[in-house]
C-alpha cells in the first residue's frame, strides 16, 4: 500500500458499494478480499474492470487471481497506473 | 458463378439439449447452496447426460433430425464436417469421424475436430465462411457441430448448476436462411491466460475471477476491434439484438453492462432496459440447458430466433464469442425473414420441454457417467440401461453408446 494516493482504493470502494449498497466504504479494508465482503465472482469482475475503465489503467488480465485481498488489488493497479 | 455479392452463413440449425434435466432449485437444495445466489445465475435448470451418452452421441443427435429433413441433393453437398469440442475422446481420431459415419454423410468429405475452448465453434464458423465465400466449391455445405459434456460436480459449487451437456448443429452454405454473416465485419482479441482448462479427460481447472475478468475485457476489446474495421458502428444502434457466449445469464448481464458503459452514454436504467430488449430473448434456452461450452453462443442464437415475433422483418444481430485460454470475437450478421420459420421447424423449445425431469438422487446417480464417458478405455461393455431410455413416442431416433472394442467406440440407434 506504499506510494498510493488513495485513488485506487476510493475507486474500488465506489464500485463495490454501487453493486452492494448494504456495504459501507469503510468496510472495504485492505486486508479483506472482495469475496469476504459479500461480492460474488461476477460482482468482483465488474468492480475490477470498472476500476480499470475509470482510472484508464490497463492491467494485463493474466495478473488477476482468485481471492486477492483489496491491498493486493491496489498494488496491482498502482503498478500499471 | 453469380456476379452478385457473396452471401454465406447459417442455412439451418438444431440443438440437442439433452433428454434429461434437473431444476436449479432442486440441485441447489440437494447441494445445500444459497437460494438467493442461485437466483443471480438466472437459471431454471441444466441438462444432464444419460449413461449411454457422450460427445459423439450429442453431436449426432443434434444434427440427425435436421439432416433427415434435408433434400437428399443438398445433403449430398456436405463436403466438410467440423466438430468443435473440449470433450475429445482421442488425441488423434476425431469425433468428426464418428459423426460422419453415424450420420451417413458423403464419402467425398473433409473431417476435422477443432479446439479453442468455448470459442472453437466460432473460429470454425469463420474459417468455413471463408471457404464457402471463396468460390472454391459453389453450392457446397459445411456441417459444423459444437458438442460437449460438462464435468462440473459439487466441487464446482455454483458452477455445477450452470454447466450443461449437449450439442448445437449448424448447416453453413451460400443460402443463409437463418443468419447471413456480415463478411469482413468482425473484431478479435486473444492472449494466453490460464483461466479455465481441461488438463486431462476428466479434470477441469478453473480460476473463476480470472476467467470472468478476461471475458469482460474481451467483450470490450473485441468490439473495439470490430469498430476499427467497420465504419459508423454504434453498439446501442447498429444491432437489433445481441447474443453472447452464455456460461450463465448473470455473466452476460455483466458483459453487456460493461460494454454499454464503455461505448455508450446510457445510464444504468437505460442500460438495463436495453438488456431486457436486446439481450434477454437469447437467454431463454441457455437458462434451460446450462452452459454448452462452444455451442452456448449458438444455443442463445436459436433462443433469440425462436423469440422473434411472427411479423419480424430482417434484423441485425451482434454475436460475442469467448473461449478460455483465451480467444474472442465480436461478429455480426442479419436474420432474414425466413429465419423464424426455419428454426421453428426444428421444435427446439417443445423438445426441451419434453425432457425427463430428474430428482436430486437420480441426478447424483447419473453424474459419474458424464465424466466416465471421456476416459480412455480399451474395452467397455455398457449396460443398456433400459430404465434411462427416453420413451419412444414423439421423438426421433437417438444414437447411444453401446461399448468400446479395442478403443473403437460402438453405437446403436435407440
Amino acid at each position: 500500500m506504499d506510494h498510493t494516493d488513495g485513488v485506487v482504493l476510493a475507486a474500488i470502494r465506489a464500485h463495490a458499494t454501487a453493486i452492494l449498497p448494504d456495504l459501507a466504504p469503510a468496510d472495504i479494508v485492505p486486508e479483506r478480499t472482495l469475496a469476504e465482503l459479500g461480492l460474488n465472482s461476477v460482482d468482483r469482475s465488474e468492480v475490477v474492470t470498472n476500476v480499470m475503465d475509470d482510472l484508464d489503467v490497463l492491467v494485463p488480465i493474466t495478473e488477476f487471481r482468485q481471492a486477492m485481498p483489496v491491498a493486493e488489488l491496489v498494488v496491482l493497479f498502482e503498478r500499471y497506473r | 458463378m453469380s456476379s452478385g455479392p457473396v452471401t454465406v452463413g447459417v442455412e439451418a440449425l438444431d440443438v440437442y439439449g439433452g433428454s434429461a434435466w434437473i431444476s436449479a432449485d432442486d440441485l441447489a437444495e440437494g447441494r445445500g447452496l444459497d437460494r438467493a445466489r442461485v437466483k443471480n445465475l438466472m437459471l431454471s435448470g441444466r441438462s444432464v447426460a444419460l449413461p449411454f451418452e457422450d460427445p459423439v452421441t450429442h453431436a449426432v443427435n443434434a444434427a440427425k433430425g435436421l439432416l433427415d429433413d434435408l433434400d437428399p441433393a443438398v445433403r449430398d453437398r456436405i463436403e466438410v464436417v467440423l466438430v468443435a469440442t473440449e470433450s475429445g475422446v482421442d488425441y488423434s481420431k476425431s469425433i468428426a469421424s464418428y459423426v460422419h459415419r453415424h450420420l451417413e454423410l458423403p464419402e467425398r468429405c473433409r473431417l476435422l475436430e477443432v479446439k479453442q475452448a468455448c470459442y472453437a465453434a466460432t473460429a470454425a464458423l469463420q474459417l468455413a465462411a471463408g471457404y464457402l465465400a471463396s468460390g472454391a466449391s459453389p453450392g457446397a455445405r459445411v456441417l459444423l457441430i459444437a458438442t460437449d459434456v460438462g464435468l462440473a460436480d459439487e466441487r464446482a459449487e455454483y458452477a455445477e448448476l450452470a454447466t450443461g451437456s449437449g450439442a448445437v448443429a449448424l448447416l453453413l452454405s451460400e443460402r443463409p436462411d437463418v443468419l447471413a454473416l456480415d463478411l469482413g465485419a468482425f473484431g478479435l482479441h486473444s492472449f494466453e491466460t490460464m483461466d479455465t482448462a481441461r488438463p486431462g479427460p476428466d479434470t477441469e481447472f478453473a480460476d473463476a475471477d480470472l476467467s470472468l475478468v478476461a471475458y469482460l475485457e474481451c467483450t470490450v476489446r473485441s468490439f473495439a476491434d470490430y469498430s476499427r474495421r467497420v465504419a459508423d458502428v454504434r453498439l446501442d444502434e447498429t444491432f437489433d439484438h445481441l447474443v453472447f457466449h452464455t456460461p450463465f445469464a448473470g455473466m452476460v448481464r455483466a458483459a453487456h453492462r460493461r460494454a454499454m458503459r464503455e461505448f455508450t452514454g446510457l445510464d444504468p436504467a437505460a442500460t438495463a432496459a436495453d438488456f431486457t430488449r436486446r439481450v434477454e430473448p437469447g437467454l431463454r434456452y441457455p437458462a434451460q440447458v446450462g452452459n454448452l461450452f462452444s455451442g452456448s453462443l449458438y444455443l442463445a442464437l436459436a433462443g433469440l430466433v425462436d423469440e422473434l415475433p411472427a411479423t419480424a422483418r430482417e434484423s441485425r444481430v451482434g454475436l460475442f464469442s469467448y473461449g478460455s485460454g483465451c480467444s474472442s470475437e465480436f461478429l455480426s450478421g442479419t436474420l432474414g425473414e425466413t429465419a423464424r420459420d426455419t428454426v421453428a421447424a426444428r421444435k427446439i423449445g417443445p423438445r426441451l420441454a419434453a425432457r425427463r425431469r430428474l430428482g436430486f438422487a437420480e441426478y447424483r446417480e447419473l453424474l459419474p457417467y458424464g465424466q466416465a464417458c471421456l476416459l480412455p478405455r480399451r474395452h467397455l461393455t455398457l449396460d443398456p440401461h433400459p430404465e434411462w431410455r427416453p420413451a419412444a413416442g414423439g421423438r426421433g431416433p437417438l444414437l447411444a453408446l453401446r461399448g468400446i472394442d479395442d478403443y473403437h467406440r460402438r453405437y446403436d440407434w435407440i
